[in-house]
């Protein structure tokens, strides 16, 4: 495999300008990574067409493999993001809100993109599981301006946002999986590994976690890549034990802050944005324009479905009416697991037909777009329209240190006590 | 100056010169009326549309470090000045958080810098920051704004 310098320059030239225009505009960078990708892949089309093929912009081997390194460590993040704790308190709740909020959107897409649109039940799959999602990050952000974060409330929300999410990777996971003794056998590795990873990393953390050389992190790399090499074997996909094994060592992580933020660099600074580069130069403009009915109709589709499933029941676990809306509009947001879900259709296809994949390129243009349509539109309205109300969100309070005493008698001023800090992030 | 002109000063704070100019103010004012003084300060500028929430979480980090270190700085001023302050730092809308939180606390005064909340397009407009111009207008309370 030959590295070509002058294309890794590009492509980390293009996450540093969606470094600096998330970081001018407040935006998320894995938004404007994915905008970036698809402005500067179309314009190196169209320069591909007039100047050679050369000026097209491709994911190169290397960078596929980055790209699919970032999409599985992203995952993994997410699932060791949720708190065990919340979840076993709010399980009834989260897990049925949760499940549903999978589910209907999961089998209204698929119906219509099977009955209404005409595509084939692979594409129709893929579009049923990338409008199933809920984006957490989405809702953990307005959560924490707008202080729900620290209520039952807002704890429920994200649960089920998690449980979701867990529904779109079992779905991606399972949906196209060949049935076989690899599945058994990914099946069973996956079990053990699942049952095992608590116990053995929280030993090999505390034995080894302080080193430089982060045997920790290796070791959690060590079973994700196993187990996602498994899976790939099984025709499932690495997301999947990526996010389990996430879920499985989250109470861990908990603990290990500090390896989590080192993580979080590496993967923010040096694989997401090629994922999301890539996700986005995949997008045809043409495509957008030819669809641009279908992108309004399946955007609509997403929030009606969530609104069937998910309203009834957070009005069945008696929140108000303001509250019920919010949360079913903050449910009905996506972003990552829409896209990972989308650009496992484009390059993966049936076994029986290699050559073709699950979904073509105007699907996936079609569907990434009422992906990052569902970021933004669900947000914005909820936020406009039904935001509860909250008593500001507290960052920190600092209570007032004494005043320097006078002087004494020999003169001396004694030495002012130092500020009250305010308590660290555990 | 009276004693009682003023019984409870807030001022705005977001680390920038202005703010700082505005806070030494406060502070004089405090020390001469012996008003309790509060800063606050508005974290705002989490990634909308977050697509994970690591960005979110690292984000939050170090603004609250950031508002954490400025509290302390602006703490070990007013011991100086022999003036307790209560520092507080809050998510939201900058405008909507710091207006809300005066008429809560029920202000006498609130000072607020020129510029320092503003961005830099409208600094460059000549603009005098449409933060203080807001904040000046939806104040339950007397307003300074200092230059």
């Amino acid at each position: 495999m030959d590295i070509n310098w002058g294309i890794a320059a590009v492509w980390v030239g293009l996450a540093l300008l969606a470094s600096l225009i998330s970081i001018r505009f407040g935006l998320s960078v894995a938004l404007v990574e994915i905008l970036v990708g698809i402005v500067a892949g179309n314009l190196s089309h169209l320069l591909a067409q007039w100047l050679g093929p050369v000026w097209e912009l491709k994911a190169t081997e290397w960078i596929a493999f980055l790209a699919s390194f970032g999409s599985i460590l992203l995952t993994f993040l997410a699932g060791a993001e949720i708190e065990p704790a919340v979840l076993k308190r709010f399980f009834k709740e989260s897990m049925s809100i949760g499940l549903v909020s999978f589910a209907a959107p999961f089998v209204g897409a698929i119906l219509f993109a099977r009955y209404v649109l005409g595509w084939d039940w692979y594409a129709a799959m893929i579009c049923g599981i990338a409008l199933s999602t809920t984006s957490v990050a989405v809702v953990y952000a307005v959560m924490v301006e707008t202080g729900l974060n620290e209520t039952d409330f807002g704890k429920l929300i994200l649960a089920a946002c998690f449980i979701t999410d867990l529904g779109t990777v079992v779905a991606l996971g399972v949906c196209f999986a060949q049935y076989d003794w690899s599945l058994v056998l990914f099946g069973v590795v996956a079990a053990l590994a699942l049952w095992l990873a608590p116990r053995f990393v929280r030993w090999f953390f505390s034995r080894y976690a302080t080193h430089v050389s982060e045997p920790g992190v290796k070791m959690v790399f060590f079973v994700l890549f196993g187990l996602g090499a498994l899976a790939m074997q099984a025709r499932s996909e690495a997301v999947l034990p990526a996010y389990m094994v996430g879920l499985a060592l989250a109470g861990i992580f908990a603990h290990q802050r500090d390896t989590i933020r080192r993580l979080r660099t590496t993967v923010f600074a040096l694989l997401t944005p090629f994922y999301f580069l890539n996700a986005g130069i995949k997008v045809r403009a043409e495509a957008l324009w030819a669809g641009l009915g279908v992108i309004l109709i399946l955007l609509l589709l997403k929030l009606a479905t969530k609104f069937v499933g998910v309203w009834p029941l957070t009005r069945a676990f008696r929140l108000g009416v303001r509250e019920s809306n919010y949360t079913t509009l903050l449910m009905s947001t996506g972003l990552t697991f829409g896209t990972i879900s989308a650009l496992f259709g484009l390059t993966h296809g049936p076994p029986d037909n290699p050559a073709q994949t699950y979904i073509n390129s105007d699907q996936y243009s079609i569907l990434v777009t009422v992906v990052i349509a569902s970021a933004i539109v669900p947000t914005m309205i909820a936020q406009a329209f039904f935001k509860p109300q909250v008593e500001p969100a507290v960052a920190a309070e600092i209570q007032p240190s004494r005043a320097v005493p006078e002087p004494g008698p020999d003169g001396a001023v004694p030495k002012a006590p130092s500020p009250n800090s305010i308590p660290k992030e555990p | 100056m009276s004693q009682k002109a003023f019984r409870k000063i807030l001022v705005a704070t977001d680390g920038s010169e202005p703010a700082h100019k505005a806070f030494a103010k406060a502070l004089a004012l405090a020390a001469v009326t012996g008003a309790e003084l509060h800063a606050i300060s508005v974290a705002e500028g989490l990634p909308r549309f977050a697509g994970t929430q690591g960005e979110v979480e690292d984000y939050k980090h170090r603004m609250e470090e950031h508002y954490r270190k400025l509290g302390e700085k602006l703490q070990q001023e007013a011991v100086k000045q022999d003036v307790e302050l209560h520092v507080h730092v809050q998510y939201g809308h900058e405008i909507e958080t710091i207006v809300t939180f005066a008429k809560k606390n029920k202000f006498d005064l609130m000072v607020i810098g020129f510029v320092g909340h503003s961005n830099v397009l409208k600094k460059l407009m000549g603009n005098w920051g449409s933060t203080a111009q807001n904040l000046t207008r939806l104040a339950p309370c007397a307003v300074l704004v200092v230059k």
